[in-house]
């Protein structure tokens, strides 16, 4: 770009856009179409840093009726890489405009590449917390598909698990109307009715990743998304997703299924089983196929969770290790918080208290480090602290961090009647 | 800890059990509050209140084969027998749990194990017995800087009557 010469410039940015509103439209896509050509003849080796601007130029040079396909076809293939660029860079934003600039652009014959777009439009509206109209845009998706014969009902699958699980993650927003929590909560019904139905049509079917994900995401609506779960349908679609998935040798998906079989037995309160399977899941984000270390993480915590639950601190501790090294390689600092809590947890129950106390210098660090926002919940660490400085006859330490880690509770959980039983604690 | 901070410690637990026990995050299960009540009743020497949470920690404890549960638990259970005075249960109650204690090497659980074998000798007029006790528990919490528990232990020893 350093090479670029400026011959002309405009001084104010509104004087451009009076001149440019005074030209005739034909004119404007002219000189659109002018400068498009002259930037893929002049960078055409290497034309990547210039896909938005192509994808603004040629959008501009179709924006009439009846456009010269080839043109049509530059514009809207200028717009998917200027939108692919955005999304490694996680400027949402621009991708959902790019997208939009897609669909406008695209004839409805092109039904397959409307429904692709689509689909993608509703997942970066999922990325910015937008459930409202990431649901609505899966919808708008599954009546493209249903314009379509012939199309893979497996597509249709997928649209729906994404509208049941835009749904549970919109569970936890309490900013949205009414009406717009209850069209999420019919689609959601729906959708739910639509999968119970597919799985019947399938069933017989050789199985598909697609299926396995959607029995993970029924099992997860009958027990956790559900205002009234039923564990056990929970836990019946949950073992028929691990038994596909397994059929399938799928590491990713059967980890997602077992996820699903932990969380019933766990609202069962069938703890050991509860652990076994989370040992099972362990082992598998050890495969190589397995690339998501996020997932890998929530999972070495779950088993710590697991373990500590059933009074198995020494092995809970090692994968809070675990999980906390990941934290570092992940640069996620809530996270590596949450490993030194745990811990810290074990180790009060194992009476290993200069442990306990070298986990709260840790966090004190990372407290000099980092802003509280960063940090996450600090509050249970500061608590098992301040339970060792009692036990040790360090009053005014164990004041002081009992202090904190109530200020903290009080601040974030609200006054003690809102607390939930874990906060008691 | 004074007792009337064991009776606050005992009303929000009180008030916790009651409520759902929230997202897994929390990791906070039924067992945990049982047995938490079941330790701040015999803390308390509440025969009542042990007798409510006891059993249903037990329960619990057994349920998920938590041993550390189990242990205290055991010590519970022994703290209750003494005060009601069945003396022999109480000893093999407080044995039990020392031994669980000692095979998860957790040791303030240990030293206060020796001091309630200690007052359960006392209670017996063994009181070789309890210095035994006594002692074994003041050096596992010298050990461990447990300074209230070296003050509280030191006083038992000193009351007790010289050999």
């Amino acid at each position: 770009m350093g090479s670029i010469i400026l011959a002309y410039i405009f001084k104010h940015g509104i004087t451009q856009e009076v001149a440019y509103n005074l030209m005739a439209y034909a004119l404007r896509r002219q000189l659109h179409q002018v400068v498009a050509e002259w930037y893929e003849q002049t960078y055409a080796d290497e034309l990547t840093p210039f896909y938005a601007l192509l994808a603004h130029h040629w959008r501009q040079v179709v924006a009439k009726p009846h456009p010269e396909p080839h043109l049509l076809a530059k514009a809207i293939d200028y717009s998917r890489q200027a939108a692919r660029q955005a999304e490694a860079k996680y400027a949402y934003e621009e991708v959902t405009q790019h997208l939009r600039a897609i669909l406008e652009l695209t004839p409805a014959e092109h039904a397959e590449m409307r429904l692709a777009v689509l689909e993608e439009l509703a997942n970066i509206y999922r990325l910015l917390n937008k459930g409202v109209q990431a649901v609505s845009v899966y919808q708008v998706a599954l009546d493209e598909w249903h314009n379509r014969a012939g199309v893979d009902n497996f597509v249709a699958a997928r649209l729906h698990r994404q509208i049941i699980e835009t749904a549970f993650e919109m569970k936890f927003r309490t900013a949205l109307a009414l009406e717009q929590l209850e069209a999420v909560s019919l689609a959601r019904e729906a959708a739910q009715a639509s999968l119970e139905t597919m799985w019947h049509q399938v069933q017989e079917e050789p199985p598909q990743l697609e299926t396995v994900r959607f029995m993970t995401t029924l099992s997860c609506a009958k027990g956790d998304f559900s205002r009234f779960p039923d564990w056990g349908a929970a836990e019946d679609y949950a073992r028929t997703a691990v038994a596909l998935a397994e059929q399938l040798d799928a590491p990713v998906e059967l980890s997602a299924a077992l996820a699903a079989l932990a969380d019933a037995f766990y609202n069962q309160g069938r703890l050991r089983e509860y652990a076994e399977i989370s040992l099972q899941r362990a082992a598998l984000s050890r495969d190589p196929r397995f690339t998501d270390l996020r997932e890998r993480l929530k999972i070495l915590r779950n088993v710590g969770v697991a373990m500590q639950s059933v009074g198995e601190y020494t092995q809970a501790i090692s994968y809070y290790q675990e999980s906390y090294d990941l934290a570092m390689q992940l640069q996620a600092i809530a996270l590596r918080v949450d490993a030194l809590t745990q811990q810290s947890e074990c180790y009060l129950a194992l009476d290993r208290w200069d442990a306990v106390l070298k986990l709260d210098e840790t966090l004190q660090d990372l407290q000099r480090r980092y802003p509280p926002e960063r940090l996450g919940t600090t509050c249970a660490l500061s608590a098992f602290s301040a339970t060792v400085h009692a036990l040790r006859g360090e009053f005014d330490q164990a004041s002081m961090q009992r202090d904190a880690a109530y200020n903290f509770m009080a601040g974030s959980a609200g006054p003690l009647e809102h607390w939930v039983r874990g906060q008691h604690y | 800890m004074a007792e009337g901070e064991f009776a606050l410690v005992r009303q929000h637990l009180e008030a916790a059990i009651k409520k759902p026990s929230g997202t897994r995050s929390l990791g906070c299960f039924d067992h945990n509050l049982y047995t938490m009540l079941a330790d701040v009743a015999a803390q308390q020497r509440d025969a009542a209140a042990l007798r409510q949470y006891v059993p249903l920690a037990e329960e619990a404890a057994a349920r998920y084969g938590h041993t550390l549960f189990q242990a205290k638990v055991q010590r519970a259970w022994g703290v209750m027998h003494r005060l009601v005075g069945v003396y022999a249960e109480a000893e093999a109650r407080l044995n039990q749990a020392l031994a669980l204690f000692r095979e998860l090497d957790t040791h303030w659980q240990i030293g206060c194990t020796l001091f309630e074998l200690g007052e359960l000798a006392q209670n017996q007029k063994d009181s070789a017995g309890a210095r035994e006790h006594f002692s074994g528990a003041l050096t596992t919490f010298k050990e461990m800087g447990a300074m209230p528990d070296v003050a509280r232990i030191s006083a038992a020893l000193k009351a007790l009557e010289p050999i």
